[in-house]
């Protein structure tokens, strides 16, 4: 009870601007509210988080809460966003896997692969801009090792500064395509969950064409084109087909 | 099927008794008989000895007889003996007679024949005969039944089926055969010894038969309710001889039926379906031993039951004893009697720790038929003490664990993360931001911006020399030019002063020399080094000499003026060396 006129006081304070601070008291307070089982309360917290920040935290404790609370779809929705942001994370790939499982439809893709969790979670780093800072630091160093060899009067002094300086531009150039690609995937949105508890599933983007599929909610599919109100969705297996776009809600 | 073919001509052999107790029977050869038929009747005692007495015929009328025959046999170290009293009746009209019982007084006992019902009909008894054997149904003279030892059992109580040859032929043979599919029962065949006659023969309706037991079964009915055996069908011929190819028959045995009672409610733990008298002892070949040494725990079950369905008890044994699956071992009889026998279970434990170890108690339960009650019998708990083994015996025994995966009994989502939440602005990712590129383009500029300043300042060094050399020429000029003053001053010393500083000067700087450096000496080793000709390096060297000759010895004559035009022409021609 306290919980919730907590959140009738905060919600419209929240939805104004939130600095960092507040939103972390409220990640606070809406875990203690999680473990306290008053499930719908945090997922406002969080929900009001999220509507400023982006966490894969808070996303995972929100898709919980989802979890908990037999909302399937947006489960899988923000356990999918918490793992773009932080891919590898175990809890999350655990969790995203059970919520899965619930799904009506099974389709059978390639797995996610527990083996691939490792390289995943190096290739998305500690942070966001892990890559981006290491190259940043990587290309100064290699400069400066550079300046040294100009600098350097003995000859082995020169060879050694300059080999080291161009074994440093290789992992500087490495980690320059590694944050491309992070920064490729954070801002990729072509993945969506199915909102809907049942979607047809049809050859053209028109009502009265042919029925191909039929999916249930929470059953991911990738975007490959819009038009208007529909989209044309592939499934992981290769099938596809047009649908309604406001069925679907992107990860 | 052939197992069973047997030929009972071969076994010819007289009734005898085989126990020495004292029978008497009464019997007679037709059953029932026409009007005026003859027929026979036969008194036989077996093993004993005294009169017999004619009995109450009821009617029938004595043709012929008593013929007395008897018949003594030693058999098998057993002696027996036979006599019987034949007559041959006849019954007057049609109707019912009944031959009283007759006895037979031996040593101080009367002993009783059952007595015979007789119908007497019209017509030939042996065309009525013939007909029934010819359509197959039951014969007088030849048919099976099938005995069950008790028709109102429990679900699981054994029940004993014989399956019985009834013969007035002397010689029968079997050609073919179908046992009754059992359904709805457990079996458990019984093994039969005697394939032969039986050595007694049975009385049915005044007519004695021979008997054969083909088959004996223990069944243990699986359901409950009504449960039927089929009937049995078996063809035989009888009565072939060398001469005789005998009469084919077919006979058919009747139906047996049995009513199952299920088992009452309320079965206990560790039922497992038990039915009949059982007893259980557990036992350990011992109780104190060392640790890495093996202990049998044997758990006999024994009684009357079907054993073989029994399944080992599961026992409670703590983590620290390692236990191996039981040896099982039967020892069962399938008998007329039934199945029984016991069924031992021989658990292997090993404790691979010191300290007591208990066993805790188990039991095994069963219905007990008799009392219509389940009863369940428990072993005491037994205690094991386990002292340390020594060292070696540890070191030897592998010790092996049975591991066990740890069981997900149910999936569920993982907790909430709990700890600070890293909160960033959606697309606030550093890579390709303008900061970045700032960052990235920083050290760049700033290490071209190095070179660019360094590449100036050695170039601007390298000219500082390059000057100094060009200037060399200008500043030995000027002080030339200061010498051909004094010398217009006519002043001597001045001349040959401005000369040496004009030469010294022209080389420190043709030659980088700094200026404290500047001695004769290494003025002379540069220019060697650069290769001057040594006619003008001696020239040199002798021109500086004279100049410093002049200063400091007064009383030297050297010509200023020719001092003067010498270091022109040197600085002219030093020049030129060392450009080149």
């Amino acid at each position: 009870m306290k919980q919730l006129f907590f959140i009738l006081f905060l919600l419209p304070f929240s939805l104004s601007a939130m600095n960092k601070n507040e939103a972390r008291q409220m990640v606070d307070s809406a875990n203690v509210a999680y473990g306290n089982g008053e499930t719908e309360a945090a997922a406002a917290f969080y929900d009001s988080v999220l509507h400023v920040f982006a966490s894969a935290e808070v996303h995972y404790n929100l898709g919980n809460c989802y979890f908990k609370l037999n909302d399937l779809p947006n489960a899988i929705l923000n356990y999918e966003r918490a793992w773009k942001l932080a891919p590898g994370d175990e809890d999350i790939y655990h969790n995203l896997r059970a919520a899965d499982r619930q799904v009506v439809d099974e389709i059978n893709a390639l797995p996610m692969v527990d083996l691939g969790n490792s390289w995943r979670r190096f290739q998305a780093g500690e942070d966001r801009d892990q890559w981006a800072y290491l190259s940043l630091g990587l290309c100064l160093v290699a400069f400066g090792l550079l300046s040294f060899m100009v600098i350097a009067k003995r000859a082995i002094f020169k060879r050694i500064s300059f080999i080291l300086a161009a074994v440093v531009f290789v992992f500087c150039i490495s980690s320059i395509v590694f944050a491309t690609m992070r920064t490729q995937e954070l801002k990729e949105h072509t993945k969506a969950v199915i909102f809907a508890p049942k979607v047809d599933i049809r050859s053209e983007p028109n009502d009265n064409s042919t029925r191909l599929l039929i999916l249930h909610e929470g059953s991911k599919v990738v975007i490959e084109e819009e038009q208007g109100e529909w989209i044309e969705v592939r499934l992981p297996n290769g099938n596809g087909g047009w649908m309604r776009a406001a069925n679907v809600e992107v990860i | 099927m052939s197992k069973f073919f047997f030929i009972a001509s071969l076994l010819f052999f007289t009734v005898t008794g085989q126990a020495q107790r004292a029978e008497f029977s009464a019997s007679v050869d037709k059953n029932p008989v026409s009007v005026n038929d003859r027929f026979k009747l036969t008194l036989t005692l077996t093993n004993g000895r005294g009169n017999i007495s004619m009995p109450d015929l009821g009617g029938l009328k004595v043709i012929q007889g008593p013929f007395t025959s008897s018949n003594y046999s030693y058999r098998n170290g057993v002696g027996s003996s036979q006599v019987s009293h034949t007559y041959t009746l006849t019954a007057p009209v049609e109707g019912s007679y009944t031959i009283g019982p007759a006895q037979a007084h031996i040593k101080g006992a009367i002993l009783k024949s059952k007595p015979i019902q007789i119908k007497a009909t019209k017509g030939s008894s042996v065309t009525t005969q013939k007909k029934s054997s010819a359509s197959g149904g039951m014969n007088k003279d030849l048919f099976v039944k099938i005995h069950l030892s008790n028709r109102k059992v429990y679900r699981g109580e054994q029940v004993i089926a014989t399956y019985k040859l009834y013969s007035r032929y002397e010689a029968v043979e079997l050609s073919n055969y179908d046992m009754p599919v059992l359904n709805g029962f457990w079996s458990e065949e019984v093994e039969n010894k005697n394939t032969g006659w039986e050595p007694k023969s049975e009385m049915i309706n005044g007519l004695r038969y021979k008997v054969a037991i083909l088959k004996k079964q223990v069944l243990f009915p699986q359901r409950s309710g009504e449960l039927k055996i089929d009937a049995m069908e078996l063809e035989c011929v009888v009565n072939r001889t060398f001469f005789n190819r005998g009469t084919k028959l077919k006979i058919q045995s009747n139906e047996a039926k049995l009513t199952v009672k299920d088992l009452p409610a309320g079965k206990p733990g560790g039922f497992t379906g038990a039915v009949g008298t059982l007893k259980m002892s557990v036992s350990a070949d011992k109780t104190e031993l060392k640790a890495n040494d093996a202990v049998n725990l044997t758990v006999k079950i024994s009684g009357q039951s079907n054993l073989k369905l029994i399944d080992p008890p599961t026992l409670e044994i703590p983590q620290d004893l390692e236990i191996y699956d039981p040896k099982v071992e039967d020892r069962i009889k399938v008998s007329g009697a039934g199945m029984s026998g016991s069924r031992t279970f021989e658990y292997l434990i090993i404790p691979r720790h010191a300290g007591e170890h208990r066993i805790e108690a188990f039991s095994i339960s069963y219905f007990n038929t008799s009392t219509g009650k389940y009863v369940e019998l428990a072993s005491q708990p037994i205690t094991l003490t386990v002292s340390k083994g020594d060292g070696s015996s540890t070191a030897a025994t592998f010790n092996r664990v049975t591991k066990e995966e740890v069981k997900l009994l149910e999936e569920d989502i993982r907790y909430i993360k709990t700890d600070t939440p890293e909160l960033r602005k959606p697309n606030s990712e550093l890579f390709a931001s303008p900061l970045y590129i700032g960052g990235m383009l920083t050290p760049a500029l700033a290490f071209l911006l190095f070179l660019f300043v360094r590449n100036k300042r050695s170039e601007m060094y390298a000219d500082e020399v390059g000057m100094r050399t060009k200037m060399a020429d200008k500043v030995a000029r000027r002080k030339l030019h200061a010498a051909a003053k004094a010398l217009k001053k006519n002043d001597r010393l001045g001349v040959f002063a401005k000369v040496e500083s004009a030469l010294l000067e022209f080389l420190g700087d043709k030659l980088s020399i700094a200026i404290i450096e500047r001695t004769r000496e290494n003025i002379q080793e540069e220019l060697n080094a650069r290769s001057v000709s040594p006619e003008l390096s001696t020239r040199t060297d002798s021109a500086l000499t004279a100049c410093q000759m002049a200063r400091y010895a007064p009383g030297s004559d050297n010509d200023a003026a020719k001092m003067y035009e010498e270091a022109v022409q040197l600085i002219k021609e030093l020049n030129g060396a060392l450009r080149s």
